[in-house]
């Protein structure tokens, strides 16, 4: 019985750290954590049985989150966006905007849309997108998430904007999406910033019209690779500066069982900076419906959800640091390119990109909570998962890496 | 009597050839892209020639390998999701080749082709014939030669794609709207 109550207790103290984390109540973790030394010192001399305690919680696993059908948010060649939302604080809010089609109005993403405007037809009118190309794309960075319909997106405290840049034929003049980069970089520093542009169009270094404007843009500049399935080398070969600070081009992997770590469609070369799930992805569709779309265009804003992601967590990064820690902390993939070349390329993952946020030495950071099982309390973010969270002598939280900032309770010696 | 007999056999006759007059009338011809004519050739759809007789089932197949880039699809369900066939489940020919002269033919035929259609954005850029560049060669089937065209580097799309079912098999295009297509010389 007081074994039960114990746990009751210390469940309800789990809950309530987390609540606290999701209302910033908790401003300093490590000092509150000292608060509870003494309860924990208790718990372990009186009670060894402390890893029953819930493995996730709070912000972990979003309830519109469907495993059979978000094969790029986890598992084996998902970008492990579950793992992020388990460390991420969500903090800031991050506005993204996406040169396409428009974003239709859909149930799941509405009260994500901020106002944008149609550089074609020069109005505001940015909701009218019968391609529902702009708003499958705005799904997989910022869909509602936990609103018990369709998909989380990546980014969980977002504000994405709609720039519309296709005319009638729904091909893009590289005119407009210039006015569009141009746009943004006019709203740097006010209120209305936006720190990412998604341009999932015409493919990496096709044209080279609106560079300068990219250049000119303080924020990260993410482009489609396209799907032309040819080399990327060959077409921006002589401009040397498509390796801009602020761009990252982005390649995409294909979900076929047969065929994983394979794209047959997906442009690829030395040029392509990264690679992210771009086949079979299930976003937003026409009518609050939802569909499968295949594409350079998915893999994109897969880069650009967690470049908001990281922004989420901490908002004083430059574009250029976003690109550094989202290409260092890939995972290297080994793919069959369209050409029949095998390839070790670099692959997103959101999980690894938002713990490189919080490097550091832990060598004094945490001590045992139980010597004889090896386990410990860790508060990465809101997970508190005493099963597996500290290896012993590897002084590095397995489930996040180890946080500075956040760290793990001192129960004391 | 006699007459009667000889009479009957004319109208038999006469009556013998209307089966081939409905076939002529009512069969689906093979009609050729438009605009035409071209310089060496024409140019048709994949449906098309499928559905006059050109093209068999297999014949379509083939295509459908090339034009995906080595790999067949099978559309599932009713939300743009489709599955990879095993590439044990079927079995690919030889292609053929295709020469340079034929090639050049080709894209010339292409060149004018798109020039008269004005499906580009003249406002950006006015159409060369070295805009023209083949993405893939799908194979030679009984003089027509299938094709997949890449889209001009001027023009710009979204990049995405959508499924085309020609006889059970998908087709995966890009959103520039390029479809395989099959060329014969005059």
């Amino acid at each position: 019985m007081e074994s039960i109550l114990a746990k009751c207790v210390i469940i309800g103290i789990h809950s309530f750290l987390a609540t606290s984390f999701s209302f910033g109540l908790l401003s300093r973790r490590g000092a509150n954590a000292n608060n509870l030394n003494s309860y924990f010192s208790n718990r372990i001399s009186n009670n060894n049985d402390l890893v029953s305690l819930p493995q996730s919680s709070g912000d972990s696993l979003p309830n519109d989150y469907k495993k059979n059908r978000n094969w790029n948010l986890s598992g084996e060649y998902g970008i492990n966006a579950v793992g992020a939302w388990r460390i991420s604080s969500n903090e800031h809010k991050v506005r993204v905007g996406v040169i396409d089609t428009g974003i239709q109005e859909h149930e799941d993403i509405k009260a994500n849309l901020a106002p944008g405007w149609d550089f074609y037809n020069g109005n505001a009118t940015t909701n009218e997108d019968p391609m529902a190309h702009g708003t499958h794309v705005a799904g997989i960075i910022g869909a509602i998430a936990n609103n018990g319909i369709g998909i989380p997106g990546i980014c969980h405290n977002v504000e994405i904007v709609p720039l519309q840049t296709r005319d009638e034929r729904g091909s893009f003049s590289p005119r407009y999406t210039s006015d569009a980069i141009k746009y943004a970089t006019n709203l740097w520093g006010t209120e209305q910033q936006i720190d990412i542009l998604n341009y999932s169009v015409g493919g990496f270094g096709t044209i080279n019209y609106f560079l300068g404007d990219i250049m000119d843009f303080p924020g990260l500049f993410v482009w489609a690779a396209g799907n032309d399935a040819h080399d990327v080398d060959s077409d921006i070969n002589g401009f040397e500066s498509f390796n801009l600070p602020n761009l990252i081009s982005v390649g995409a992997i294909d979900s076929d069982v047969d065929a994983y770590k394979k794209t047959n469609y997906s442009s690829s070369g030395d040029n392509i900076n990264i690679y992210a799930p771009g086949g079979h992805i299930y976003s937003l569709s026409s009518d609050n419906g939802y569909r499968y779309d295949t594409g350079t265009s998915m893999a994109a804003p897969h880069v650009s959800g967690v470049a908001a992601l990281l922004l989420s967590n901490s908002n004083n990064l430059e574009a250029s640091d976003i690109k550094e820690k989202i290409l260092s902390s890939s995972s290297p993939l080994d793919v069959t390119l369209p050409s029949g070349k095998s390839q070790t390329v670099k692959y997103l993952n959101a999980y690894k990109a938002l713990e490189s946020l919080h490097s550091h030495s832990y060598s004094d950071s945490y001590k045992w909570l139980n010597e004889k099982t090896h386990r410990a309390y860790c508060l990465c973010g809101l997970y508190m998962d005493v099963g597996h969270a500290v290896r012993k002598n590897s002084s590095v939280c397995s489930i996040c890496g180890g946080k500075a900032s956040m760290g793990f309770i001192d129960i004391g010696s | 009597m006699v007459n009667d007999k000889r009479n009957k056999a004319k109208k038999y006759k006469a009556l013998s050839f209307l089966p081939s007059i409905f076939a002529c009338l009512f069969l689906p011809s093979c009609a050729k892209l438009e605009p035409d004519p071209y310089e060496y050739g024409a140019f048709y759809t994949i449906e098309n020639l499928y559905n006059c007789g050109a093209l068999n089932k297999d014949d379509v197949l083939n295509i459908c390998y090339w034009s995906n880039n080595r790999a067949v699809y099978k559309k599932i369900g009713n939300e743009g999701d489709y599955k990879k066939i095993a590439r044990d489940e079927y079995t690919i020919r030889d292609k053929g080749e295709l020469s340079s002269e034929m090639e050049g033919w080709i894209i010339h035929d292409w060149y004018l082709k798109k020039a008269r259609d004005g499906s580009w954005d003249a406002e950006s850029h006015k159409l060369e014939e070295s805009d023209v560049a083949i993405s893939m060669h799908c194979g030679n089937y009984d003089g027509y030669i299938a094709i997949l065209f890449s889209c001009p580097w001027y023009l710009n799309y979204t990049q995405s794609t959508y499924l085309k079912e020609i006889a059970g098999y998908s087709f995966l295009y890009n959103d520039d709207g390029i479809e395989t297509v099959l060329w014969k010389a005059f």
